[in-house]
């Protein structure tokens, strides 16, 4: 299973009161994100890659988003993006924010999608 | 009429992405390479001579493919011209790394072996084991020395607060010789200038730059380990994502001994293709 230590879930985005850093996120995600995840965050079924936008991704703390960037998810083809400074992860996690679909009432949270404690 | 279409594919395949390469050279790191992805990179290493040496530039080209995300493969192809001498090919080697812990750690383990056939007459001095190259003899007497060697690696990098510090331990088997295990080291330290992206597309911005320094060398052999006699150098090195999957990469090798060259120039021209994998399945029809 794919969860953050309740440490690290429960870090703060440094850069949370400065949203214009955001851009910067997104010129990341293009560059590093985009091949498995496409352009809108929405995913890809061939890269088994999840849609970004949905409500059981966006939900996750800003701390768990930046642990599973970090880390990757080796097991099933996402690389570790540690190598890029933290505030550049940080970033990155601003833009995830952006990806959020308007109207989360229109896309109901499954069982199986629903967060265990540890995603926070 | 394939191989026309695949030139022509990746020709206009480039991604508006930058390449994030390590600036070393030589010191490995835990960091591997995307899986599916394709990186080509050229790179020379120059040596300015002492007395009684030759000046010298050794090419080589890597194909460097992201297997699985623990799993990197390289395939290694090189050369050596001397001034006043020749100009030879000096042999290939089949380099495999495997991360094989999942999370990030303090310290993140990578194992490396590498199958290598190559002449005396190398110089691309991709690491440096036992006394170091042979820099004063011809590559007439150089070249039909042939050596088919395992080499091995542990690899231990960790990042803190932006700044890569890795570590490499390594042991050469020479299988066409007996001539003991042959050890060598290298050390790194790394950070990108940048610590924000800006939100603009530019090849100068800082966040494009990192910069360290490594020191590498050789310690000898089963048949008599240490310093003695060995080759060693300490180098800072820059590396420079100038745009679209491509990074630049330099260093200045500045020699500790007398086996040593007094200085070791090293340039590298690295491009990725990303989704290589994916693209060469839709190529030849198949399902990526």
């Amino acid at each position: 299973m794919w969860h953050a230590p309740a440490e690290a879930a429960s870090r703060p985005n440094p850069l949370a009161s400065k949203p214009e850093t955001a851009a910067g996120g997104r010129k990341l995600f293009f560059r590093d994100c985009v091949e498995c995840h496409g352009k809108t965050g929405a995913g890809m079924e061939k890269k088994h890659s999840a849609d970004l936008q949905l409500p059981f991704v966006q939900i996750q703390s800003d701390g768990t988003l930046f642990w599973k960037i970090t880390n990757g998810n080796l097991n099933h083809g996402m690389p570790s993006f540690s190598r890029l400074p933290e505030m550049q992860r940080w970033q990155i996690v601003l833009f995830l924010r952006t990806l959020a679909t308007p109207n989360i009432s229109e896309h109901p949270v499954s069982r199986s999608q629903k967060p265990t404690a540890n995603d926070h | 009429m394939r191989i026309f279409a695949a030139t022509f594919f990746f020709s206009i395949a480039c991604s508006l992405s930058w390449a994030q390469e390590s600036p070393f050279f030589v010191t490995y790191t835990h960091h591997m390479e995307e899986p599916g992805n394709l990186d080509i990179e050229t790179s020379s290493t120059t040596g300015i001579p002492r007395s009684g040496q030759r000046f010298y530039s050794a090419p080589y080209m890597e194909l460097e493919y992201g297997v699985t995300a623990q799993w990197t493969s390289e395939l290694y192809l090189e050369g050596q011209s001397a001034w006043g001498d020749s100009t030879v090919f000096t042999g290939w080697r089949l380099e495999n790394r495997y991360r094989p812990l999942k999370r990030e750690h303090w310290i993140n383990p990578v194992l490396y072996l590498e199958y290598e056939s190559v002449s005396e007459a190398s110089r691309i001095q991709k690491e440096i084991e036992g006394d170091g190259p042979d820099l004063s003899s011809r590559n007439a007497l150089l070249t039909p020395e042939h050596a088919h060697e395992l080499e091995g690696k542990l690899i231990l990098s960790s990042n803190y607060h932006d700044w890569n510090i890795s570590e490499n331990f390594v042991f050469t088997k020479n299988l066409s010789e007996s001539e003991g295990v042959e050890f060598g080291y290298a050390f790194g330290v790394a950070r990108p200038l940048g610590r924000l992206a800006s939100g603009e597309n530019c090849r100068l911005c800082k966040e494009n730059f990192t910069i360290g320094t490594e020191m590498y060398g050789g310690l000898g052999s089963t048949l008599g380990f240490g310093v003695h006699n060995t080759a060693h150098y300490i180098a800072p090195v820059v590396s420079w994502a100038v745009g679209a999957n491509s990074t630049l990469r330099f260093s200045t090798g500045f020699g500790l001994t007398h086996e040593s060259n007094p200085v070791l120039l090293r340039i590298g021209y690295a491009y990725e293709f990303q989704g290589f994998s994916s693209r060469v399945s839709r190529l030849f029809g198949r399902k990526p």
